[in-house]
């Protein structure tokens, strides 16, 4: 079960003098309990392509499918949750628990399920219960995101498409955002995402695509990545594959300033006591 | 960006190249025409009008109609008042509803005027730089006492096409939010009374707060209305005054027509 994109182009526009290629012959399956990262230079197709994951925009030419489904299908759009890049303003009810309880309910989901359904998303994405009464207009940015990704979790997709969702979010809200994007993940759901900076994601990612003019230019582990000659590599992934490259033995899947931190002092201390 | 209707597209037609007040003027001038068009060779002849400027200009006519589409609810809705409520009896009945051939011409009637309206609006300002618009009404606006209500030639005519630069940006973020609220399993079709406020809720608040940003961001860059001096200067050529008089035969021949 998985999504495969075969062979889609699409164009915004279509005959007029506007229209301009977006995606050209795009394909790409996304398996079960994947942690997709997307990346991209800016106006690649990165959001065009995930729109067609639940039907929002449809192919010019070739065929995307959910779990065997056409992604147009309301069976798809059940199983395909999506998060814009501003997902605040999607908040509209009076109260968080009304606004996380939307998509279940449009999907028939009532009464005590209802009541379940919400308060185990809530906790989820790490919010307290006690927000549940508050308009969702009085939480700070980084909240906001975290009931609307809620409101997503709350219909129980199979697959999760998030939308840039780290933009404008403090060091605390991207670090709230990215460990409830973990959790969800370890729960079995499958996470694409799209963002600039890989660094919020790259403890969970399992998968890289880098998008580049309407084409997928790079796909494979996040390791491959870092040895490619692709921009936008993180800081410390790029100083470990320089120091890699000089000779260095440093070990893999090292992330974070702490892990770089430990690595150097353990290398310095093994040269020390080589003298 | 959704830049398809409503905007202005680059271009070296006449009608690119005519003053805008000679435009503004055209435009004021052909929707009271067609606001005063009653019978069918009256719309003939301003379906014409539209189709004869629309060449001139070298756009196509699809960018034009792809700017009704974002008022179609409103046309329906228009025409159906205009069925429904049009006063003789019903001469068939459509469910409960008594229709009659009165009302649906009344009807095609008072909707077409309204598509024209939005047409020549929509070549206006497909021609025309927006800049060249805010000049253009702010010139002619400068003979009235204005001064008198507080407020400059220029402040009003800013304001005028600020609001229809804001149309294409309104439309595109009603369109993200529908996106949203339809991938949260939204249904206007099945649940209007749930849709129409998580669509309403949300555009209200962006608007209050795109608003707010642009005036601070106006202010920030020292906006400070009637002060300020223009980079471009307006000037009446030949093309101006033939075409104001092309104009105004149209209208004789529309108001003095012998059919
Ligand atoms: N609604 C639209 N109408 C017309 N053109 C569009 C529309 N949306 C996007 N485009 C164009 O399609 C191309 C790809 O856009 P897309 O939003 O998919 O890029 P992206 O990779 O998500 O970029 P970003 O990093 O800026 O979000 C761009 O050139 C953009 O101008
Ligand atoms: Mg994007």
């Amino acid at each position: 079960m998985s999504v495969i994109v075969e062979n889609v182009s699409f164009s915004y526009a279509r005959k007029t003098q506007l229209e301009q290629m977006v995606l050209d012959k795009v394909s790409l399956k996304i398996g079960e309990g994947e942690f997709l990262v997307i990346m991209g230079e800016v106006g690649s197709g990165k959001t065009t392509l995930v729109k067609h994951f639940n039907g929002l925009l449809k192919p010019i030419f070739g065929k995307v499918t959910v779990d065997g489904y056409n992604a147009a299908s309301v069976h798809a759009r059940k199983l395909v949750g999506m998060l814009f890049q501003f997902p605040q303003q999607q908040l509209f009810a009076r109260t968080v628990f009304e606004d996380v309880a939307f998509a279940p309910s449009n999907f028939g989901i009532s009464g005590e399920e209802l009541r379940s359904k919400v308060s185990w998303s809530l906790k989820l994405v790490g919010m307290d219960e006690k927000i549940t009464s508050r308009s969702p207009f009085s939480l700070s940015n980084g909240h906001m995101r975290l009931v609307a990704l809620a409101g997503v979790i709350a219909a129980s997709p199979k697959y999760i498409v998030l939308d840039e969702p780290f933009t404008g979010l403090d060091p605390k809200g991207i670090k709230e955002l990215s460990k409830a994007l973990a959790q969800v993940h370890a729960m079995g759901v499958t996470i694409v995402v799209i963002t600039h900076n890989l660094d919020h994601v790259l403890p969970s990612a399992t998968r890289m695509v880098f998008m580049g003019q309407g084409k997928i230019a790079f796909d494979g582990t996040p390791d491959n990545y870092f040895l490619s000659t692709l921009p936008q590599i993180p800081d410390i992934p790029l100083l470990m594959r320089e120091l890699r490259r000089c000779g260095v033995k440093v070990k893999d899947q090292i992330f974070d300033v702490e892990e770089a931190f430990q690595e150097i002092m353990r290398i310095k201390r093994m040269g020390t006591a080589h003298e | 960006m959704n830049e398809l209707f409503f905007s202005y597209i680059e271009g070296r037609s006449v009608l690119h190249r005519l003053d805008p007040r000679t435009k503004l003027v055209s435009v004021m001038l052909l929707s009271v025409v067609v606001l005063r068009a009653s019978s069918f060779q009256d719309m003939v002849l301003l379906s014409s009008a539209f189709l004869l400027f629309a060449l001139l200009a070298k756009q196509g006519i699809k960018h034009h109609l792809n700017s009704l589409r974002p008022m179609l609810l409103f046309f329906i809705f228009i025409f159906l008042v205009e069925v429904m409520f049009s006063e003789s009896e019903g001469s068939f009945y459509l469910g409960p509803l008594g229709v009659s051939y009165e009302g649906l011409w009344k009807g095609m009637l008072v909707t077409s005027r309204f598509i024209l309206l939005v047409l020549f609006a929509s070549l206006l300002i497909s021609t025309t730089r927006p800049a060249l618009i805010t000049l253009g009404i702010e010139r002619m606006l400068r003979p009235l006492p204005l001064s008198l209500l507080g407020i400059s030639s220029y402040d009003l005519a800013t304001m005028m096409s600020i609001s229809m630069r804001f149309v294409p940006l309104l439309h595109e973020s009603l369109q993200q939010i529908t996106e949203a609220q339809v991938s949260r399993g939204m249904d206007l079709r099945r649940n209007p009374l749930k849709a129409i406020p998580s669509i309403a809720v949300p555009m209200i608040r962006n608007t209050l707060r795109v608003t707010e940003d642009l005036a601070m961001a106006m202010e920030s860059r020292c906006y400070q209305g009637a002060y300020r001096t223009s980079m471009l200067e307006l000037d009446l050529h030949k093309e101006d005054w033939l075409s104001l008089l092309m104009l105004a035969f149209i209208i004789i021949l529309f108001f003095y027509s012998p059919i």
